[in-house]
């Protein structure tokens, strides 16, 4: 292995109604970035809700932000970059067609996304368990209480912005959650050793996925935990 | 067909030259590494940036280390750098609109503010916190808060109407406050008044009228077809002057409302 395998003129998942292997690809690379153009979309929804609620009560979201775990949020960056540069190096071994290293570095990418979820559980429920729910099943008194047992005070409604906090949370854990099953997919069809003659298309275009939810979280980490 | 013509795309009997390939582009692993370390550390960088007091600047800051990151991230991750410029422009595309979405909200969101200046109307916000909100969910909320009503009456909100005065007056006329409480809005015109308690007239002495809506948070019995007890004719605004001191003095919210009319 090692060597940079030529792409074959037809590989075995060559279909027929494409010219090229290579026009295959960029037709199914063009479609994933159309799609990912629509996440971004989709998010951009949330992150001007963001920005507006914070307009209007700047002291409500820098009072309520103090409540999350900052370095659980760090944790979880790390562990989504490293599961990123994984899904990167996969990307690259499923182009080399080394389908036993692209699994392995698929493994890792797995391990992280279960890692990045369990921390997410441990910090929902440490809200859960001090009335911090979302929308109207916020307890303000409980609440409140957790908050001055942590030497801060709500200003404002903190509903408003635990809401969004589990929303955009939750939204990224949904896409999290659909990256796990999508890996598994790539994860399987490398361990067949489907990966070779220049066919990676899925590989690259799960890793484009997931370096989105990526890009994601890479904006919602600082905006949500970090920001004063 | 001959064999030169297999990575050949036709279009009406001619070869097309530039169709949608795939180029594929591998990097060295030393290149992935030295991104993800250049990832660790600017992340490094936010979290240490966020202890520190850096007061207003402190939301661009990390939104340019975000967008660092996240350049980094499409542009040797996501292989943006060697791909097909087509890619980028898709990406870029949806960056565009993103920002089209989010200036024209923010101008609109901005621009209301003034708007409502301008008509001398201050929707005011739920600023006073959890108990604001407390009390005006909880009228409506609350079983227990709810009148017991009887003979085709329900419990609904008493709508009460009365002159408001915020702390800043415009122009001569009663600053007006429209509220939305207890689920119920209202929205009537009323003779506008002066500091002294004038009823205000234009240059052809006709009574200024504004639009005033202050709806108390009070609950009572209103039979639901007739709404006696309910949709009252305007009132007259309360006392203004009076009103307005008492304004000042008491949390908005507490605003007078003004008598109801007999039935």
């Amino acid at each position: 292995m090692g060597d940079h395998a030529k792409p074959a003129k037809n590989h075995a998942f060559f279909q027929h109604h494409f010219n090229t292997v290579g026009q295959q690809a960029g037709a199914a690379k063009m479609g994933m970035w159309i799609f990912l153009a629509t996440e971004v979309l989709m998010f951009s929804g949330l992150f001007l809700a963001y920005f507006v609620v914070r307009g209007l009560y700047p002291e409500m979201v820098l009072s309520s932000h103090e409540l999350l775990d900052k370095t659980m949020g760090g944790i979880n960056t790390v562990v989504l970059l490293t599961s990123s540069f994984t899904m990167a190096m996969a990307v690259r071994y499923a182009q080399l067609g080394d389908n036993k290293r692209c699994a392995t570095q698929l493994l890792i990418t797995l391990a992280c996304a279960f890692i990045f979820l369990g921390v997410k559980y441990v910090e929902y429920t440490g809200k859960f368990s001090h009335g911090i729910f979302p929308g109207g099943y916020f307890h303000y008194d409980e609440a409140a209480q957790y908050a001055h047992s942590h030497g801060h005070s709500f200003r404002g409604l903190p509903h408003v912005f635990f809401g969004l906090y589990f929303v955009m949370t939750g939204l990224h854990g949904v896409h999290v959650l659909a990256g796990i099953g999508v890996i598994v997919w790539v994860y399987l069809r490398a361990k067949r050793g489907d990966f070779k003659d220049g066919y990676y298309a899925p590989v690259e275009n799960v890793g484009l996925y997931w370096h989105i939810v990526d890009l994601v979280w890479i904006f919602l980490f600082p905006l949500l935990y970090l920001v004063k | 067909m001959a064999d030169n013509n297999d990575n050949k795309l036709f279009f009406g009997g001619k070869a097309a030259d530039d169709f949608v390939e795939c180029h594929e582009h591998i990097s060295p692993v030393s290149m992935y590494l030295k991104v993800l370390a250049a990832l660790f550390v600017l992340t490094g960088l936010t979290y240490a940036v966020s202890y520190a007091n850096l007061g207003p600047a402190s939301l661009p800051v990390a939104m340019i280390v975000a967008t660092m990151k996240a350049t980094l991230v499409s542009a040797f991750f996501m292989h943006l750098l060697y791909d097909d410029k087509f890619h980028v422009f898709i990406f870029g595309a949806s960056l565009l609109f993103v920002g089209i979405f989010f200036t024209f909200t923010i101008f609109d969101l901005e621009s209301r503010d003034r708007l409502s200046e301008v008509q001398a109307t201050d929707f005011r916000r739920a600023e006073g916190g959890w108990d604001d909100m407390g009390r005006m969910g909880a009228a409506n909320k609350t079983e227990a808060s709810r009148p017991a009503c009887s003979d085709g009456t329900v419990p609904m909100c008493d709508q009460t109407f009365a002159v408001c005065n915020g702390e800043d007056a415009h122009g001569g006329e009663d600053y007006l406050v429209r509220r939305i409480e207890n689920e119920c809005f209202v929205s009537e015109m009323v003779p506008s008044v002066d500091h002294d308690g004038k009823p205000q007239v234009d240059k052809d002495g006709v009574p200024v009228m504004v639009d005033a809506g202050c709806v108390l948070p009070k609950l009572g019995c209103v039979n639901p077809h007739t709404a006696e007890g309910h949709k009252a004719a305007a009132p007259k605004p309360a006392a203004p002057a009076a009103g307005k001191a008492d304004a000042k003095a008491a949390p908005k919210a507490d605003a007078k409302p003004a008598p109801k009319p007999a039935h």
